[in-house]
């Protein structure tokens, strides 16, 4: 859609990786496209940010207590989390390189 | 952390961002959770856990090793010194001299390198002391700084595949060792302390640091110490709680100053601690309730001496075994 100033564009980049397993072998090659969140200011773009994490003596004393108890310690992984989070804000994105529209070069998506 | 319980089943989920750990009383709870939380979320069961947040995990039926092997690789590998030639004791005894040094080219290599050092501690309680050391000079790091990391990294270098060995404990107790190198700053004359928490026989939380204030006294240092290993027994005993795991007995906070065990329990205030009030209440409080014990120990089994000051080879050897950071071969 066509540009207005009141909207809340971030710019994007396209980020390669080679994601490796713990021995070291390449277990696949990722192109991830991320928007560049830093250029957003707190209280202007953005309000609240949030990521559950874990202390490390609890890591260690459940890793503890599961031993002594004999249980088994599963381990999951979410699928792109950060798809879960609700956004309350309406963020907008440039057009990332190499996929720009070449008639609306200053359209943002 | 969340925790679930139907009847006398219980289930820990530990959730690190999209990393998601989960552990049960009951195998059947476990598995009906699992599908509660794939209806939610798409998820990926991938069985029992082996590399969680750069860990890597070795189970055995009777007990898990803990090791951050390819870590200390990557680290050795950024730092140019995988080859390097291995040392056995993670900092010199030598005194520290505070010589005007040049300062350090690469003052972002260092931070780099520290912080990467920093996230070792984990697993590895051995350098922590260490690292908390150089950690103290990241603002401006010298010639003399960078030799110190070095030092560091050739001692992981010698000991990459050791591991944090969590073995099955018979008593679910906690208990504490506190200790405090009096004045051992020479910068500026601070004093260092460090406590060490066991959950049974495993290690579970260790810190060193440097005093915020000046201590008077070594009694005074390590009162310092006493309350931060206090308020440290004290959080994991609510989060026993909070675990429903019962504890049959208060914890034991062994420290190797007579001094601060008689302040402890007794109720006059002295001229000389007078100034250190706050902590004399927090600690005193504590003990007045039975929420805690403090006991004496001789310095020779102080474990958390390692936390305060650098150590000979022998001494620290028999620390780090009893810190239970083993060789692989031995899990």
């Amino acid at each position: 859609m066509s540009f207005h100033p009141s909207m809340n564009v971030v710019s994007s980049r396209w980020v390669y990786k080679i994601k490796c397993r713990s021995d070291g072998s390449v277990e696949r090659y990722k192109a991830c496209l991320v928007t560049r969140g830093f250029t957003q200011q707190e209280g202007i773009n953005y309000s609240k940010t949030f990521g559950p994490t874990i202390k490390q003596a609890t890591v260690k004393l459940v890793f503890s207590i599961a031993v002594s108890c004999g249980w088994k310690i599963h381990q999951l992984d979410i699928h792109n989390s950060f798809l879960n989070g609700v956004l309350e804000e309406e963020v907008y994105m440039k057009q990332p390189s190499g996929f720009v529209d070449s008639t609306f070069p200053s359209h943002v998506c | 952390m969340f925790i679930f319980s139907v009847g006398a089943d219980i289930c820990y989920l530990l959730v690190y961002i999209d990393d998601i750990l989960l552990t049960s009383s009951n195998s059947l709870l476990l598995q009906r959770l699992i599908q509660l939380l794939s209806s939610e979320f798409k998820l990926r069961d991938l069985g029992f856990v082996h590399y969680f947040l750069g860990i890597e995990v070795q189970s055995t039926r009777m007990d898990l090793m803990l090791r951050q092997h390819k870590y200390i690789l990557d680290i050795l590998t950024r730092a140019g010194m995988l080859s390097c030639k291995p040392v056995d004791t993670h900092i010199s005894t030598s005194k520290a001299t505070v010589l005007p040094n040049p300062l350090f080219s690469d003052a972002t290599r260092f931070c780099q390198i520290m912080g990467a050092l920093k996230y070792l501690t984990f697993t590895s309680s051995d350098i922590c002391f260490a690292v908390n050391r150089v950690c103290q000079f990241m603002y401006a790091p010298t010639d003399s700084h960078w030799a110190a990391v070095k030092r560091i990294l050739r001692y992981l270098r010698g000991a990459a595949s050791h591991g944090l060995h969590i073995t099955c404990s018979s008593s679910f107790a906690l208990h504490g060792f506190i200790d405090a190198d009096w004045v051992g700053s020479v910068e500026d004359r601070k004093s260092t302390g460090g406590y060490l928490v066991f959950f049974g026989q495993t290690p579970i939380s260790w810190k060193s640091g440097k005093q915020r204030t000046v201590a008077r006294s070594s009694t005074e240092a390590e009162y310092k110490a006493l309350a931060d290993g206090t308020a440290e027994v004290i959080r994991l005993q609510y989060l026993l709680t909070d675990l429903q795991i019962p504890f049959a007995s208060a914890p034991i906070i062994w420290c190797d100053n007579l001094g601060v065990t008689y302040v402890s329990v007794n109720p006059v205030f002295h001229a000389r601690t007078k100034h250190v009030e706050v902590d004399y209440y927090f600690v005193r409080d504590r003990v007045a309730k039975k929420e805690i014990q403090i006991h004496f120990i001789s310095s020779h089994d102080q474990l958390a001496d390692v936390f305060t000051k650098p150590l000979l080879t022998s001494s620290f050897t028999a620390f780090r075994f009893k810190f239970r950071v083993d060789p692989p071969h031995s899990a």
